[in-house]
C-alpha cells in the first residue's frame, strides 16, 4: 500500500494499462489522484514495448477497428507530449543495476505467458524478463516507488536485492508495489 | 549595506528515514545545515510544479482513452506480451 501523495512513481509497463482502465475502482480511484498530482513516470523500454503494441495491433487490424486503434495511440502519444508522462533517462547506475539483477536471475521465475492454446515464445519471454529488470533497476536507481502488475517476477526481484545488498551498493530498500494492492 | 534577512517559519517534518539520511549527506557534502539544504532543494522543485486543480482529472481521462477503447486481447499486444503460436511443450 502507497499513499497517492507520496511522490513520484514508476509505472510498469502492465500496471499503467491495468490502472488507466480501473475506472471508478480503488486502484483506478487512487491513480487519478495521482494523476492529479505527479507525472506518470515510465522507463524507456516501456514505450517502446507499448508503442510496439500499438503498431503491431494496427498492422493486423481490420479496416473498420485500425481508426478507434489509431486515436488511442495517438491519445497516448498525447500524453508522452503533455508532460503528464515523464520518461525517465536511463544512465550508468541504471545498466549497472540491471546487469546485476541479470546476473542474479538470467531467466523469468514465471512462466510464459498463455492464454488457451496460444503462448509466448521463450525467445519473447526472455526480451520481456529483460524489459522487466530494465524498469526494476530504472526505479531502484532513482529510489522511488515501482507499481507493477506481475508480482510473481517483481517481488523476486525485490528480494533479490534485500538479500544482495553488496552487489547494489548505494540502492536503498525496493518499494515495489502491486497495482491491485494499491489501496 | 545591510542585507535583509528571509523570514523563516520553523516547521517539524516526518521525513522517510531514506529521504532524511541522503538530505543528511546531501548537506554535508555541501558544508551546509539540513534545514538550508532541503529549503533549497524545495525553492527548486516548487518552481516547476503545477498548481492547477483538476489538471490531473484530464490527465487520467487521457489515459483512459489510451488504453480502454482495447480489448483485453489486444490489450496483451500493448502490455508487451507477444502471443506467437501454440503452447511450447
Amino acid at each position: 500500500m502507497i499513499k497517492p501523495t507520496a511522490g513520484p512513481c514508476l509505472f510498469e509497463t502492465r500496471a499503467l494499462g491495468y490502472l488507466a482502465r480501473a475506472g471508478g475502482q480503488a486502484p483506478g480511484r487512487w491513480f487519478r489522484r495521482y494523476a492529479d498530482l505527479f507525472p506518470v513516470c515510465l522507463a524507456p523500454v516501456t514505450v517502446t514495448d507499448q508503442l510496439r503494441g500499438y503498431t503491431l495491433l494496427l498492422e493486423r487490424a481490420e479496416p473498420s477497428r485500425a481508426p478507434m486503434i489509431a486515436a488511442a495511440r495517438d491519445r497516448y502519444l498525447e500524453q508522452l507530449a503533455s508532460g503528464a508522462a515523464m520518461v525517465l533517462p536511463a544512465g550508468a547506475t541504471e545498466a549497472l543495476v540491471a546487469a546485476q539483477l541479470a546476473v542474479l536471475v538470467p531467466f523469468s521465475p514465471s512462466p510464459p505467458y498463455r492464454v488457451g492454446s496460444q503462448a509466448e515464445s521463450r525467445q519473447d519471454r526472455l526480451a520481456r524478463w529483460r524489459s522487466q529488470m530494465a524498469i526494476a533497476a530504472a526505479a531502484l536507481a532513482r529510489g522511488i516507488p515501482l507499481v507493477h502488475d506481475n508480482p510473481g517476477d517483481f517481488d523476486h526481484l525485490a528480494a533479490l536485492v534485500e538479500n544482495f545488498p553488496e552487489r547494489f551498493p548505494g540502492i536503498g530498500v525496493p518499494a515495489f508495489v502491486w497495482a491491485r494492492k494499491l489501496v | 549595506m545591510a542585507t535583509r534577512k528571509t523570514a523563516v517559519r520553523k516547521l517539524a517534518l516526518s521525513l522517510p528515514a531514506d529521504v532524511s539520511a541522503k538530505l543528511d549527506h546531501l548537506a554535508r557534502v555541501r558544508r551546509s545545515t539540513p534545514a538550508e539544504t532541503a529549503a533549497a532543494l524545495l525553492r527548486q522543485a516548487l518552481g516547476s510544479e503545477s498548481f492547477t486543480p483538476g489538471a490531473g482529472k484530464q490527465h487520467a481521462d487521457a489515459w483512459k482513452r489510451a488504453f480502454a477503447p482495447l480489448t483485453d486481447d489486444e490489450m496483451l499486444l500493448v502490455d508487451g506480451i507477444l502471443l506467437s503460436g501454440p503452447v511450447e511443450q
